[in-house]
């Protein structure tokens, strides 16, 4: 076979360069946009309704979810593998904010019967916000695990990047922490969308 | 073509097929990415509405960033390898921009799924795809694509391909390495594939190469075999034209023998008309008182006319034979009889000779053939002529055998074929060894003085060679200066059953069985057919040599014989005195005696002994005859033997037993003289006309029984008003006609018109009453059938 040699004219060569850099840009901007991460907010202030809900003889994740969210289906999918790798040893409360512009109540959400299904996790609907503002959470996916004290052990995401699933630190951090009995870390960027109107 | 330049133009040849082949691959597979790229586009689109459709603020929505990065970031990808694929298919840059982008796609495909494995594969796919290419640096390019973009990621956001941010700076390289592992496998099947439609692309060259050549050499070929082609045309022009020569000088040549022909014919009747007159008349001056050197020279003037009409008819012969108009008959016909009508007409010859004529016909020959009687006698009688004609004393022996043989190609097979061998053997002068091959060659004898001392053309043997080739044989001679010769000559003919026959014998041979006969001759060959004869009777033949040797032997008493042969001429004792001698032995008075001799020495010469034998047998011996004479002799056959004497020439009482009007039509003056006067002797008063149409008018005047009918005559010749009569109802008189055309051919000729026989010119008295008789028998027969 006679060689391979890009021979073309010099503008196409050009255009090839402009496109790729075109793509490489394209690539850029999305791949910031996935792991652009939220701030997260203050530790949770705890009142009696939410101690009440604490497991009193293992760890409990508190998680704050959008029913329609792929940055919360992609936590949700998480969480699936998180409850796996802890073998029933966590409870986990999905706590789902409600809108009123949402195509379906919450509860009847696609998501909220997929967390329903995982090993120790319960749906939960933040009637009123209360609790994503005892927990000052802004953002779905923003996972607070807390002892059977309330002490939060860890707070931040279990996604790498935005709606993005698949290993990441802080999951990979509250597995290790059941594994081994200490966290790796206690906090980790969370990549989700706003739960707040603001 | 020197070999050198071939092989250059089959590199050439296959640099093209393989630049063709490589095109027409990679523009094939351009459409087929192009058309992938398209879905993958779409199926981005379509992933990231159906899986992300909407980021959200709160309880506000938006369009995912995954919805504008699939459309903008996926068309952006797609459209400028869309645009070289319809713009410059088949070009490097488009499978290597292709490559990018398909590696881009696998990229964005695998981000808007979310990050999902099984989305990887579609990098390990794509690159399998790029192998279509057959083209390892596409690969190449596609896998820097996977290793600048793991590299990248490794860098700026580890956790996006690794899962983990402390990934190590060179694990990217792990990620490339298992691209690298398929890409190996994928190259080398791409090298492969190279070599081969490298190979097909210099099997087709060479082909096609060759495929020229052939078809230059086919060409050049069909060139040359049009060049010969119209060579041959032109030669075989020439020998059309040469045939069309050679067709106009053998039509030429065949007009020429046809007239030549027609010149013997024409002369062979101009001959006979005067040979009519002469012959005719000398017949009828026979008849008439003659003194004795009168009847000399007319016996002279009649013997040189017979011979110069046997000249005739041997020239007519031969110039028929020559031309090949000879049509052999397939009649059946008696061995026998055909050996004795051959014989007899030599009998008086042979009596004047004082030479026995006699013949055997051995028991293995079928006594009935199918052949032509007429041929096989004519070659008989020319061979017993010469016998005769050159034996002074002794005998002439005619004997004939058959071998069985197989059918000629394309004869009959329902009845057995024979080789027939004839031998005429006589003991005559003979034929020196060195004159032999030239015996049957025209016009040639032995010697000249042969033909000064004993006459003849030289034709007869050669008519003879050439009538027997015709019959499936052939002729030749063994023959001792002083001793004899013996002329043999073959026939192939098929045997057929036995037809009514004149010599057959007449008496049942069971009447002679165990019977004994003396055979008394000096003639050694007359004893041996003797006993051959009558032990096929039945018969116990005993021989003796002399009449001495007979009547010692009768003298015996016990001797007992029921009768006895005696030949007439035998020296010291001829067959009177032992006739006379036996008669005087006391116990053989009453012996049948046959005497055995010669016409001329037949009982009607008025000796006395004659009454002493009690039956005659005339010379040749012919079977019938000797048995008709053994049954008389033996007193089983009681009937008066036929008078023996010598007939005239012209039956005077013929008209007073045979009573005919005769109506004689002849134009020829001299002929109409000859013919009306041995009629007139018969006792006949005939009309004579000179014309078929006197013909006519004369049968209205007049009832006539025979019309004697020349075939060639002015203003009606003899075949045309044969036709008119027999088409106008006149069947009952029997038409004769008289030619002197003398064919097989002439005579059916003549029967075909309504005639109703044949005879030939010059008119010959016995012949002529032979006719009439049977004409009259003919008339008989046909009265009592009506």
């Amino acid at each position: 076979m006679t060689p391979s040699r890009i021979t073309s004219s010099k503008w196409i060569l050009v255009a090839a360069a402009v496109w790729l850099l075109a793509i490489g840009g394209g690539y850029s901007w999305i791949m910031a946009r996935s792991f652009q991460a939220s701030e997260l907010g203050e530790n949770p202030v705890l009142d009696l309704k939410t101690v009440h809900m604490l497991d009193v003889e293992k760890p409990t994740l508190f998680v704050f979810l959008h029913p329609e969210c792929p940055c919360s289906e992609a936590t949700v999918e998480e969480l699936a593998r998180i409850s796996e790798r802890c073998e029933g040893e966590l409870k986990i409360f999905g706590i789902f904010s409600d809108y009123p512009t949402l195509p379906q109540p919450a509860g009847r959400s696609r998501l909220w019967n997929k967390l329903e299904s995982i090993l120790g996790a319960r749906s939960l609907l933040d009637e009123d916000a209360h609790l994503r503002h005892s927990f000052h959470a802004a953002t779905s996916g923003e996972c607070f695990l807390l002892d059977t004290d309330g002490h939060v052990i860890y707070h931040g995401g279990i996604t790498s990047s935005r709606g993005h699933s698949g290993p990441s630190i802080g999951g990979d951090a509250i597995i290790s922490f059941f594994n081994a009995g200490n966290i790796s870390t206690v906090t980790a960027p969370v990549f989700g969308c706003t739960l707040d109107n603001d | 073509m020197p070999s050198s330049s071939i092989s250059e133009r089959v590199q050439t040849r296959a640099s093209e097929l393989l630049k063709e082949h490589e095109f027409s691959l990679q523009s094939k597979t351009d459409q087929l990415f192009g058309g992938l790229l398209v879905i993958e586009w779409l199926a981005a689109i379509i992933t990231s509405i159906w899986l992300t459709p909407y980021t959200w603020l709160g309880s506000h929505s938006m369009v995912h960033d995954h919805v504008w990065s699939a459309s903008i970031l996926g068309g952006m990808i797609s459209l400028p390898p869309l645009l070289l694929i319809w713009q410059r298919p088949g070009s490097v840059i488009t499978r290597h921009l292709i490559a990018i982008a398909q590696m881009m796609s696998s990229g964005l495909l695998i981000h808007l799924s979310g990050g999902r494995i099984e989305f990887h594969f579609h990098i390990f796919g794509s690159l399998a795809f790029l192998a279509f290419y057959r083209d390892w640096r596409v690969l190449v390019t596609a896998s820097l694509v996977v290793l600048l973009d793991h590299y990248l990621r490794g860098v700026y956001w580890p956790v996006s391909v690794f899962g983990t941010t402390t990934a190590s700076s060179w694990r990217w390289l792990e990620h490339g390495a298992w691209v690298v592992f398929e890409d190996c496998f994928l190259a080398y099947s791409c090298i492969r594939s190279q070599r081969e439609m490298k190979e097909i692309s210099l099997r087709r060259a060479e082909l096609e190469i060759h495929g020229d050549l052939v078809e230059d050499t086919v060409s050049r070929r069909t060139q040359e075999l049009a060049d010969a082609n119209a060579s041959l045309k032109l030669h075989v022009a020439k020998r059309i034209q040469i045939e069309q020569e050679l067709v106009a000088a053998k039509e030429a040549a065949e007009a020429a023998s046809m007239a030549k022909s027609e010149f013997l014919a024409n002369m062979s009747h101009e001959i006979r008309t005067p040979m009519n007159g002469v012959m005719g008349m000398t017949s009828l001056l026979l008849d008439t008182p003659l003194d004795d050197p009168q009847r000399s020279f007319a016996e002279t003037i009649r013997h040189s006319a017979d011979s110069l009409l046997s000249i005739i008819n041997d020239i007519l012969d031969f110039s028929k034979i020559e031309a090949g108009r000879v049509d052999l008959e397939r009649i059946p016909v008696s061995i026998q009889a055909c050996i004795e009508d051959a014989i007899d007409l030599f009998a008086q010859q042979a009596e004047a000779k004082d030479i026995d004529l006699l013949y055997l016909i051995h028991e293995n020959t079928p006594p009935w053939i199918l052949g032509d009687i007429t041929r096989i006698r004519q070659v008989l009688v020319n061979l017993i002529s010469n016998a005769l004609k050159f034996t002074d004393k002794g005998d002439i022996l005619v004997e004939v055998d058959a071998t069985l043989i197989p059918a000629p190609d394309g004869m009959d097979t329902s009845r057995e074929w024979h080789e027939y061998h004839f031998r005429v053997i006589d003991n005559g002068i003979g034929i020196p060894a060195d004159r032999m091959d030239r015996l049957f060659k025209l016009f040639s004898q032995v010697d000249a003085s042969t033909t000064r001392r004993y006459g003849g053309t030289g034709l007869g043997l050669a008519i003879c060679s050439q009538l027997t080739e015709l019959m499936g044989g052939h002729i030749w001679v063994d023959s001792t200066p002083g001793r004899g010769s013996t002329f043999h000559f073959t026939i192939q003919n098929q045997e057929t059953d036995a037809q009514e026959d004149e010599s057959t014998p007449l008496i049942d041979p069971s009447v002679f069985k165990d019977r004994s006969v003396l055979i008394v001759d000096d003639n050694p060959t007359n004893r041996r057919i003797f006993s051959l004869q009558i032990q096929r009777w039945g018969m116990l033949p005993l021989e003796a040599g002399s009449g001495q040797e007979a009547l010692e032997m009768l003298e015996r008493k016990d001797f007992k014989v029921d009768l006895a042969i005696l030949d007439m001429q035998m020296p010291g004792m001829d067959g009177l005195d032992l006739a006379e001698r036996i008669r005087a032995i006391p116990h053989a008075k009453g012996l049948p005696l046959i005497m055995f001799s010669s016409a001329g020495l037949a009982p009607a010469r008025g000796d006395a002994r004659w009454q002493w034998f009690d039956s005659y047998l005339p010379k040749p011996i012919r079977q019938s005859q000797l048995s008709l004479a053994l049954a008389r002799a033996l007193r089983v056959y009681s009937s008066t033997p036929a008078p023996i004497f010598d007939a005239p020439l012209v039956n005077q009482q013929l008209a007073d037993a045979i009573p005919l009007r005769i109506l004689l039509a002849e134009d020829n003056l001299v002929n109409q003289r000859v013919a009306r006067l041995i009629l007139s002797r018969m006792g006949y008063n005939v009309d004579v006309v000179s014309d078929g149409q006197e013909v006519i008018r004369a049968i209205e005047i007049r009832d006539y029984d025979v019309i004697l009918m020349d075939v060639q005559m002015p203003i009606m010749d003899g075949l045309e008003a044969t036709r008119l009569l027999r088409s106008s109802g006149v069947s009952q008189v029997q038409i004769i006609a008289l030619t002197a055309h003398a064919s097989e051919s002439d005579r059916q000729e003549c029967l075909a018109a309504g005639m109703n026989d044949y005879a030939s010119k010059p008119l010959r008295p016995n012949i002529l009453e032979q006719k009439l008789r049977l004409a009259a028998a003919r008339m008989q027969s046909a009265a009592s059938a009506t």
